[in-house]
């Protein structure tokens, strides 16, 4: 198979893999819990790796997982003991997991190929070359067979537990209520995320795998407000990283995990600029509308009220001196006003129309 | 192992003081916000901006380089509170979305880097690890420079920052901006942060500006003392760090300080004041005095029925009060002369045990 295919293929296998959990880690406020693991495996990996001296052994990968899930029982230890709080327990525990474990690295490790920057940037580009091979018939690169069993695993878990998960998310109390024992999810989850950092962790880095995680996500949270639907989105998201990702790194000529990242970012940030229902643009926008409309019936209550007054409360000036608006925006809402219907114009003094007095009487009464 | 003290070691040394000073102060104000996640995405997130003022110079003028990190530590915080307030997308979220999005740009950028044949090995990527060793005086003086505004800073705004960490809207009322304080603060996290970089590295970062204010938090519950012995915890290890890892063979600098900062916490969760083992032996003594009054008001409540108030009653009849107590309390009460053995299993109050039990009843009354 071309190598290029099939880092797009492994790239999508990742994606997938992370995405998966990662929808629950952000709607259950614990993104950044994946950070902590995804540093805290490498302690795992290096323990093992004294101990049976290679690095091609499943071992590797329980002992990793193991880690990984040991950070969150310490962590959430350090949360139970009362004495700090939840971000200064994740925050403490993976930097000193990750020290001792680089620390180990630079005195024992000698000249045996367990790069630290091999294990913080990882790099996808070298996959295609391990090969799985069973009696001398080629299946393909390990890393796509790693992360296609870690996929089924992840898949596995969240399809059987999916409503106990989305009640023990979304309301934990009902669900302790019901015996569906969030604890147990809880820890579910947390194996899921280790297992996929683990997975991960040669292909992409332990920082890079955060991006997966938390990144496409955060991107479908933006989108939709159906756990169903963000999951499905989140995962298109993760393998368009994938794959324009891949692209992006053959044409500048850079790490390809790190174009990965890079397209995530740029794919949440159109969605936080964009997205239909959420964006910070259409927000914008819709406050912009209400703003005019506003303004629009305040002119109707300033014209009804002053029906008898003198001429100049019905000109132009007027809505700069009184209302205090600037000159554009008054024209605005003149023109919005004239295009409702609300007012007429004749030579620079605007009049109600009968239109205009019945709205203005429903927007008094309705206050 | 032999202790040895030349040129990088000093270097070295002094480079951790600076950076101690800087985190200790840092550190108080992050965990007391508790904020201090904020500071490992900005140390992830500086990287881009590192990069970045290396590929517009080429060259590794430290200033250019810190200068680079400052601006993408300051976009990154800006774009997290952005996210936080203009959408759904809660904090947690929105620093990890950041700091994996930005370090993955910056790997980008550094792997680029790497492949130009004039930047040759840049040492762009101790930025990384950190290497205390790869630090010049020319360093030195920016970071001192660095180090001093910000304490200066911490001095000048005192009562604000003190006001912003514990009571914001009394800051308001006061009629103190609290936006402004807030960038200051920000502003000051990320300056510390950069100047952190270079010693303890990118990843290890995030300990310097957690633990010291943690440890401290253990010990003291004042900010002034706190960050006084935060500042000393930080100084302290990060001078023990450099030491050590110049005397043992390819030991980088930033992991033993991040895990001499980190035994300190751990030490100070068990045994300091506030600690989980002070914490363990009060409740053990508060466990033991309430079933040894018990004992006594059980006695009391017995004896009441008899007319003397000293009669003696056999401990199957306190079981079914409520559990037997243990042979142990009652001679513990008896070594104080509160009760006495009539017979085998039969205990009886004394005068002085008669009034302790009064006075017990009535303080619950």
């Amino acid at each position: 198979m071309n190598p290029i295919l099939e880092i797009i293929i492994i790239g999508c296998l990742v994606a997938t893999t992370a995405a998966i959990p990662g929808n629950f880690l952000i709607l259950r406020n614990m993104a950044m819990m994946s950070d902590a693991i995804s540093h805290s495996v490498f302690l795992g990996i290096v323990l093992m790796f004294f101990s049976i001296k290679t690095l091609h052994s499943p071992l590797l990968i329980v002992a990793a997982t193991a880690t990984g899930l040991f950070t969150v029982v310490l962590t959430e230890a350090l949360i139970s003991s009362k004495k700090m709080k939840k971000d200064a327990a994740i925050g403490l525990i993976f930097p000193l997991f990750f020290a001792i474990a680089i620390i180990l690295i630079s005195q024992f490790a000698g000249n045996i190929h367990l790069d630290q920057d091999a294990a913080i940037l990882g790099e996808i580009a070298f996959a295609p070359f391990n090969r799985f091979i069973v009696g001398g018939i080629d299946f393909g690169p390990i890393g796509m067979w790693i992360m296609g069993f870690i996929l089924i695993i992840n898949t596995s878990f969240i399809w059987t537990c999916y409503k106990e998960l989305k009640l023990a998310t979304f309301d934990p109390a009902l669900a302790a209520s019901m015996k569906l024992s969030p604890k147990l999810m809880h820890y579910g989850l947390m194996f899921c995320v280790s297992i996929t950092c683990v997975g991960a962790f040669d292909i992409v880095g332990s920082i890079l795998i955060v991006a997966l995680i938390i990144t496409p996500p955060a991107t479908a949270y933006l989108l939709t407000r159906n756990l169903n639907i963000m999951i499905i989105l989140s995962i298109i998201i993760g393998c368009t990283c994938a794959i324009l990702g891949t692209i992006l790194a053959l044409a500048m000529d850079g790490s390809i995990s790190g174009a990965m990242c890079t397209v995530a970012g740029v794919l949440f940030l159109l969605a936080f600029l964009f997205s239909p229902s959420h964006g910070i643009i259409q927000k914008f926008y819709i406050q912009k509308q209400q703003k005019l409309k506003f303004s629009a019936l305040l002119l109707t209550i300033q014209c009804f009220n002053h029906q008898n007054s003198n001429a100049f409360e019905y000109s132009f000036e007027n809505l700069i001196d009184h209302m205090r608006w600037s000159e554009s925006f008054a024209k605005k809402v003149l023109s919005y006003a004239l295009e409702k219907n609300y007012i007429l114009l004749k030579n620079n003094h605007y009049k109600l129309t009968s239109y205009g007095i019945e709205v203005a009487k429903q927007t008094i009464s309705a206050s | 192992m032999t202790l040895i003290i030349d040129y990088p070691v000093i270097i070295g040394v002094v480079g951790a003081t600076l950076i101690g000073i800087t985190s200790g102060i840092v550190s108080c104000y992050c965990v007391l916000k508790e904020q201090s996640l904020l500071g490992d995405a900005i140390a992830h997130a500086a990287l881009p901006g590192i990069c970045i003022a290396f590929l517009l110079s080429f060259n590794k003028n430290p200033l250019l380089l810190f200068l680079g990190a400052f601006v993408a530590g300051i976009i990154g915080t800006v774009l997290i509170n952005a996210i936080i307030q203009k959408s759904l997308i809660k904090q947690d979220t929105a620093l990890g979305v950041i700091l994996s999005v930005f370090f993955g740009f910056g790997t980008l950028l550094l792997t680029m880097i790497q492949k130009i044949p004039t930047a040759r090995q840049t040492g762009l990527d101790t930025y990384l690890f950190g290497s205390a060793a790869s630090m010049l005086t020319s360093d030195l003086m920016l970071m001192g420079v660095l180090s001093l505004g910000i304490v200066a800073v911490t001095l000048l705004l005192w009562k604000e920052i003190k006001g912003y960490i514990f009571d914001c809207n009394f800051l308001k009322t006061q009629g103190f901006s609290k936006k402004n304080i807030e960038l200051t603060l920000i502003f000051l996290t990320v300056l510390t942060i950069i100047i952190g970089l270079q010693t303890v590295g990118v990843i290890l970062m995030s300990a310097l500006i957690i633990a010291p204010a943690t440890g401290a938090k253990l010990w003291q519950k004042k900010l002034g003392p706190m960050m006084i012995l935060s500042i000393i915890f930080s100084t302290s290890s990060g001078i023990l760090g450099v030491f050590v890892s110049s005397s043992v063979d390819r030991l980088p600098t930033g992991p033993v300080i991040v895990t001499i900062i980190s035994a300190i916490v751990f030490i100070s969760l068990f045994f300091s004041p506030h600690g989980l083992v002070i914490q363990w032996v009060q409740s053990q003594y508060n466990k033991r005095s309430i079933r040894l009054e018990t004992i006594l008001t059980h006695l009391y409540t017995l004896a009441k029925t008899h007319d003397d108030l000293s009669h003696p009653h056999d401990i199957q009849t306190l079981t079914a009060l409520g559990g037997a107590p243990a042979l142990s309390l009652l001679q513990k009460l008896e070594k104080e002369g509160l009760i006495y053995c009539h017979k085998n299993n039969s205990w009886g109050l004394t005068d002085a045990g008669v009034s302790k039990a009064t006075q017990l009843l009535h303080r619950e009354s």
